[in-house]
């Protein structure tokens, strides 16, 4: 396989990643880092964002966009530590866990009916 | 520290529920009011009923100094566990840390009743055999500060020193090999399989939970407010605390319907 067509699936993969995050957030509320952010907090209530970031693998820079985004839908709250008001904590929402209970009955749907699957194929990746 | 029934509180409650949380209470002044005499501490009826209720729709345990045979004499709970001793009973702890809890407290005994000498006067001035760990009471004592000096003084004569403890007008003395509600509380989640707890308490000998870090994700509060104290959150008195078991199971058996 030549350089050009090994970047250029590669590329197509990387589209229908992006098509497929764009897809779940238009129709489920929420993209696949927000929902794994999200489902990873709902077993850390009250967690800082230093010990989330640690525990999904972001860097804390990115972290702070998502949760931005997850804000401004409502999906957590942040607030002063109580002990130590430089600090902040996180918690899940009510809104939050409708949205992760909503997109995890969707997803399945959405994955099978997009061109993801397809890229995944045609790059060998597909286990089963 | 805020106020557990603050916007705050209450949001960090309902989040608490959203995933499977073990719900941990101390006894003595916390599920169980404060009294004089401590032979006497007993939670109300409603009370028990509520925890009784929250261990049908949560997991639940019982952190206390006292043994697990008093707390069994004195409660009708059934929850998952009842953790007596600071830890030391109800967890399964190595045999032969028991042991050597119940001889060190033996000595402990011992050496205090030789030496108790003025104090015999002092019918408010008591010591309660824990059998792995030791209460000295000295609440009902009309001179609490002179009595509490010469405690110590007899406590600083121990052989081997034991780690103290100070409660509300009691000095606990645990071995130091032993165990305290902090550890418990982590084994008690590793044995039921639990990453995430809330913990409530009053006093010191809950200040080991209260400044728990690392991995675990663990809320707690106090019951009164201090500036001192490492709990993130408090409720007033401890006349709340069937509200907040009100609350719980309200939350955790919403949770269940969904």
């Amino acid at each position: 396989m030549s350089h050009e067509s090994e970047i250029s699936k590669w590329v197509r993969m990387s589209l229908a990643f992006h098509n497929l995050n764009k897809g779940a957030e238009s129709h489920l509320g929420l993209s696949l880092v927000q929902y794994y952010l999200l489902m990873m907090l709902r077993d850390m209530p009250g967690c800082s964002p230093q010990k989330l970031a640690v525990a999904v693998g972001m860097h804390p820079s990115s972290l702070t966009q998502s949760l931005k985004r997850l804000k401004k839908k409502r999906a957590l709250y942040v607030a002063e530590d109580p002990k130590d008001s430089r600090k902040k904590i996180l918690s899940l929402s009510r809104e939050g866990l409708e949205l992760l209970e909503k997109f995890s009955s969707g997803f399945r749907d959405l994955f099978k009916e997009g061109e993801f699957l397809d890229r995944v194929q045609e790059l060998g990746l597909r286990s089963r | 520290m805020k106020y557990l029934f603050s916007e705050l509180g209450k949001k960090v409650l309902e989040s608490l529920s959203f995933t499977q949380t073990l719900y941990a209470f101390d006894y003595d002044g916390t599920l169980a009011p404060i009294v004089d005499d401590p032979e006497a501490a007993k939670a109300t009826k409603e009370t028990e009923r509520l925890l009784n209720q929250l261990s049908m729709v949560a997991s639940v345990v019982v952190i206390s100094g006292r043994s697990v045979a008093d707390l069994r004499r004195r409660t009708a709970l059934h929850v998952n566990r009842l953790i007596g001793n600071h830890g030391l009973e109800g967890l399964g702890v190595h045999r032969e840390s028991i042991t050597n809890s119940e001889s060190t407290c033996y000595k402990w005994v011992q050496a205090l009743k030789r030496s108790w000498g003025t104090l015999k006067k002092d019918p408010g001035v008591f010591i309660e055999d824990k059998t792995y760990s030791l209460a000295l009471h000295y609440r009902r004592s009309r001179q609490k500060q002179v009595v509490r000096r010469v405690l110590f003084a007899k406590i600083n004569k121990l052989e081997p020193q034991p780690r103290v403890i100070l409660g509300k007008s009691v000095i606990n003395l645990i071995p130091k090999e032993g165990p305290h509600k902090g550890m418990a509380l982590l084994e008690a989640m590793s044995k039921l399989n639990l990453r995430c707890a809330f913990y409530i308490g009053d006093d010191d000998t809950d200040e080991d939970v209260f400044s728990l870090g690392g991995s675990q994700q663990i809320i707690s509060a106090r019951v009164g407010q201090k500036k001192a104290s490492q709990a993130k959150f408090y409720i007033k008195r401890q006349s709340e605390m069937n509200r907040l078991l009100r609350r719980l199971i309200e939350l955790n058996e919403f949770r269940g319907e969904t």
